[in-house]
């Protein structure tokens, strides 16, 4: 917390040591975030190269007052957000019987020999939970990001969000413990 | 059979991802060629958009700006023979804010997405010239960081009361002159544009902790607003209030409050006193 303070102090001065810290530290949390609200790769990798370049654009006028990892996460879900809202629109476009909607796509061969196993695994796992469950488990486990937060995030309670939680960590235990008694 | 709390165990260790090598130093060139242009490019307080100055610069800024756009904005129009018959001199005020030397005061912000936004709890003092800037930020009553930039003397101190560390350096002449090209309240042109393009009406009179003030309201295209009430007898801001809505339907606001205008900042000991215990950050 207090690198990040420390971070965020430099930035707004341009520094660029500061810059490359921040993107050493949290690239690869904004990915796995990415990628598990996606379960696409590519999806994955543009929604964090964007994120990271506006975020580098406009870090001299940095105005946060906690912590830089739950700004990039909070900024990763806004982009994904808004790419589900851009593709819906193009699905409504469509015949219905046009091509899948990419980012709802499973992982193909060729991404799953470049994850990790246990990775690809999951994410597999977690494509399988709602919306909504997905990014609270994710957001919990992955960004660390507080209940009152992510509640806020969603534009709702704090009970539905645990509820929301809950019920994500259940089905994701009855997906992992299916696997393993296959 | 796995347990609620192995899941969540796994997920927390087991899902990471890593970007690519190429991919990754290619990113990264290109994030530092943005950083790099973005400081070339003109101050955002140049555009006029109140929302836009919301999100992108700090409150503080914004606070200051929105008062004295507001302010110059009537006093366009006070010179413009429109202004009413009130107490308060609206441009008398713009003159006032402008020749200024330091202002200090208290800002507190809140709404913003930031899991740490510490509202009530927490505010800054900040101390304003042209040539000094300093932010003392307070949590539970108690300072717990101070960062400080003198341009005049080309240096920079962070000190970390809360971890008994510090970080002092020097500033270039690059950094310096970006950042007194960055300072938009003493930019008259630039507010000047802003006051031109939003809208403002009066609020009349009211009393603000025994202060008798008059106020206006300075309303985006967006719909953020801006407050400001202004002594009636000193002629300077003693309130700005500055509300919006961000694209997630979340509401920010800032309340600047505690004004003590034309303060000498040079005279007043500003730089911050690193104690003898603390250590380099």
């Amino acid at each position: 917390m207090l690198e990040d303070e420390l971070l965020k102090w430099k930035l707004r001065r341009g520094s660029r040591d500061a810059l490359a810290r921040v993107y050493e530290k949290y690239v690869d949390p904004m990915l796995t975030l990415a990628m598990g609200l996606l379960n696409h790769r590519a999806a994955a990798e543009d929604v964090v190269q964007d994120v990271f370049l506006s975020f580098a654009r406009s870090a001299k006028g940095l105005n946060t007052h906690g912590s830089l990892r739950s700004y990039l996460m909070t900024g990763v879900l806004n982009r994904v957000r808004d790419r589900h809202r851009s593709l819906q629109r193009q699905v409504l476009r469509r015949d219905a019987a046009g091509p899948a909607d990419p980012v709802s796509e499973s992982a193909g061969p060729e991404q799953a020999a470049i994850l990790r196993e246990e990775t690809a695994r999951l994410n597999g796992v977690i494509a399988e939970l709602p919306e909504e469950q997905r990014e609270v488990v994710l957001l919990r486990l992955k960004a660390n990001l507080k209940f009152r937060d992510i509640a806020r995030l969603q534009q709702t309670s704090i009970s539905t969000v645990l509820g929301r939680y809950r019920y994500g960590l259940d089905r994701l235990r009855s997906l992992l413990n299916g696997e393993a008694n296959r | 059979m796995r347990s609620k709390n192995a899941i969540e165990e796994t997920i927390r260790t087991k899902l990471n991802l890593t970007f690519d090598p190429p991919l990754r130093g290619q990113l990264l060139a290109r994030a530092l060629r943005e950083q790099e242009q973005s400081q070339e490019t003109e101050p955002a307080l140049n555009r006029p958009a109140i929302r836009r100055m919301i999100m992108k610069n700090s409150m503080v800024k914004l606070g200051i700006a929105a008062a004295v756009v507001a302010v110059l904005g009537i006093g366009i129009m006070e010179f413009l023979g429109t202004g009413g018959t009130s107490g308060v001199v609206w441009a008398e005020v713009a003159k006032n804010v402008e020749a200024s030397r330091g202002v200090i005061f208290r800002v507190r912000p809140t709404g913003s997405r930031d899991p740490n936004d510490d509202w009530p709890n927490g505010y800054q003092i900040k101390w304003r010239s042209p040539a000094v800037t300093r932010g003392d930020k307070y949590r539970g009553g108690q300072i717990y960081r101070v960062y400080y930039y003198n341009l005049d003397a080309k240096t920079t101190i962070f000190v970390a009361h809360d971890a008994q560390s510090y970080n002092k350096e020097a500033l270039s002449d690059e950094q310096v002159q970006r950042m007194r090209a960055d300072k938009p309240w003493t930019d008259p042109q630039g507010l000047l544009n802003l006051a031109l393009s939003v809208e403002h009406h009066a609020l009349g009179q009211k009393t603000i902790n025994g202060v008798l003030c008059e106020g206006i309201e300075a309303t985006g295209p967006d719909g953020s607003t801006g407050r400001l009430w202004v002594g009636v007898e000193t002629g300077y801001p003693v309130l700005v209030e500055i509300e919006a809505i961000d694209k997630g339907g979340i509401r920010h606001t800032s309340t600047m409050d505690q004004f003590r205008w034309n303060v000498d900042l040079s005279a007043e000991g500003v730089e911050p006193e690193i104690p003898g215990d603390y250590g380099p950050l």
